[in-house]
C-alpha cells in the first residue's frame, strides 16, 4: 500500500459506485480504514444513494396500457390491410429504371460514334445506334406515349410504395 | 373492469401472478407468435420504468407520455430484431432514449444532444417547502424528484438509469451511445451537478434528513 495515497470526494463516489479497479478500491478501503472522517462521508454517500435507489417511479396517467394497446392494435390492422407488394415488381422497377437512363446514354455514344467523333480509347466496343432514333422520337405517337405510360405507372407505383412505408410506420 | 366474484377474482390474481412470473424472454417469444395479451403484459410490466424515464428526458409529462408510447410502438414494431444480446430492458430503454432526443429535436432543431449546457432546460422553481414542516419520506422524495428535475436531460437520463434502474455502466453505453471514459466521465459529472442541486436548492430539507 502507498503511503502518498490521498483520496478526493470523487474517487470516494467512484468507490461507493464500485467504479474501481481491484487495485485502487484496495487502496481505498485501506484508507477508510484509517481515516474514520471519510468513513463517515462514504456512510453518507451510500445512504445518498439508497435513496434514489429507492425513489418511486412516475406513474403514467391511468389508462396509458390501454391506450399503447389500442394504437398498437390500430397499426397492426392497418399493416394487415396493406397488401404487401410482390417482389418481383419490386425487383423490376430499378431494372426498368436503369435501362430507361442508360438507353438514352447508349445512344448519345453510339451517335458519337456515327459522328466520327474519336472514341478510341474505349476498350469495349460501342453498340451502332442512330441519334436520328431519338431525334425522332416526338414524331412516333407509340413510343412517346408508350415510354410516357411506363414513365407513369412506374412514378404511380413508387408514390404508392412511399405510401405504405409511410403507413406501415406510422408516420401519418 | 371490476371483478364480480370469486372465481373472477381468482382468475384476475392467476393472471397477475402468471404476468409476474414469465419471464421477459418468455413474453417476448409469446408476442411474436402474435399473442396480444403478451404485448400488453410487456406495457404494463415496463410502463413506470419507460415513462419515468422520458420524463427526466422530456421534462413534462404530456411529452413523457408521447415519447413512452412512441418507445413502446418502436419497440413492438422492431421486436423481431431483437436478438437477446442485451437485457430486454436495456433495448427498450435504448429505444426511449433514441425517442426522446428525437423529440426534443423535433421540438428544438439546433438540439443535438439532450447535454445541452448552452440551454439548460429550465424547470420552475417550486420553492423549498416550509421548514417547520416534518419531511417524510414523499417530500423527501418529492424533493428529490425536484433536483434530478433541475438537471439537464442527459444528466438526469444517466442518473436515473444508474442508481434508480440499476444498469451497468456497459448498459449505459450501450443505451446513450457513449464510450466507457464519456460514461464514466458524464456520470461523475451528474453526480456532482445534482449534489449542487440540493447543496443550492434543498439544503434545509437535506439538513433535517441528516
Amino acid at each position: 500500500m502507498e503511503n502518498n495515497f490521498l483520496l478526493n470526494d470523487e474517487l470516494l463516489w467512484d468507490y461507493a459506485d464500485g467504479l474501481l479497479d481491484p487495485v485502487q478500491r484496495q487502496q481505498v478501503a485501506a484508507y477508510l480504514e484509517q481515516n474514520k472522517a471519510w468513513k463517515v462521508k462514504l456512510d453518507a454517500i451510500v445512504l445518498e444513494q439508497q435513496r434514489f435507489g429507492n425513489l418511486p417511479l412516475e406513474k403514467p396517467n391511468a389508462g396509458f396500457a390501454d391506450r399503447v394497446m389500442a394504437a398498437w392494435t390500430l397499426e397492426q390492422r392497418v399493416q394487415k390491410a396493406i397488401p404487401a407488394a410482390p417482389d418481383w415488381i419490386l425487383r423490376l422497377i430499378p431494372v426498368v429504371f436503369a435501362v430507361l437512363i442508360l438507353m438514352p446514354l447508349l445512344g448519345l455514344l453510339g451517335g458519337g460514334v456515327q459522328q466520327n467523333i474519336p472514341l478510341s480509347n474505349l476498350p469495349f466496343e460501342l453498340p451502332a445506334f442512330s441519334i436520328d432514333a431519338f431525334h425522332n422520337f416526338g414524331a412516333s405517337p407509340v413510343l412517346f406515349y408508350g415510354v410516357l405510360f411506363v414513365l407513369v405507372f412506374l412514378t404511380l407505383r413508387i408514390f404508392e410504395q412511399f405510401l405504405q412505408l409511410r403507413l406501415q410506420h406510422g408516420k401519418r | 373492469m371490476l371483478p364480480t366474484s370469486v372465481s373472477d377474482t381468482t382468475n384476475t390474481l392467476k393472471a397477475s401472478y402468471m404476468a409476474a412470473t414469465i419471464t421477459d424472454e418468455s413474453l417476448i417469444q409469446m408476442a411474436l407468435s402474435g399473442r396480444q395479451s403478451a404485448f400488453s403484459m410487456l406495457v404494463k410490466r415496463y410502463e413506470n420504468y419507460v415513462f419515468t424515464l422520458a420524463l427526466r428526458f422530456v421534462k413534462n409529462r404530456e411529452d413523457a407520455h408521447e415519447v413512452a408510447q412512441d418507445s413502446f410502438l418502436r419497440a413492438f414494431r422492431y421486436l423481431p430484431d431483437f436478438r437477446g444480446e442485451a437485457k430486454f430492458s436495456t433495448w427498450l430503454y435504448r429505444i426511449v432514449f433514441t425517442t426522446a432526443l428525437n423529440h426534443l429535436r423535433k421540438k428544438n432543431p439546433d438540439n443535438r444532444s439532450l447535454d445541452d449546457d448552452s440551454k439548460p432546460l429550465q424547470i420552475p422553481d417550486q420553492g423549498t417547502p416550509d421548514g417547520a414542516l416534518t419531511l417524510e419520506q414523499n417530500d423527501r422524495n418529492k424533493s428529490l424528484h425536484q433536483a434530478i428535475a433541475h438537471l439537464s436531460a442527459d444528466d438526469a437520463g444517466i442518473i436515473t438509469l444508474f442508481y434508480l434502474y440499476e444498469q451497468s455502466l456497459d448498459e449505459i453505453c450501450d443505451i446513450m451511445g457513449l464510450t466507457m471514459t464519456n460514461a464514466k466521465t458524464k456520470l461523475c459529472r451528474a453526480r456532482q451537478r445534482l449534489k449542487s442541486v440540493l447543496d443550492d436548492k434543498f439544503a434545509a430539507e437535506i439538513k433535517e434528513w441528516r
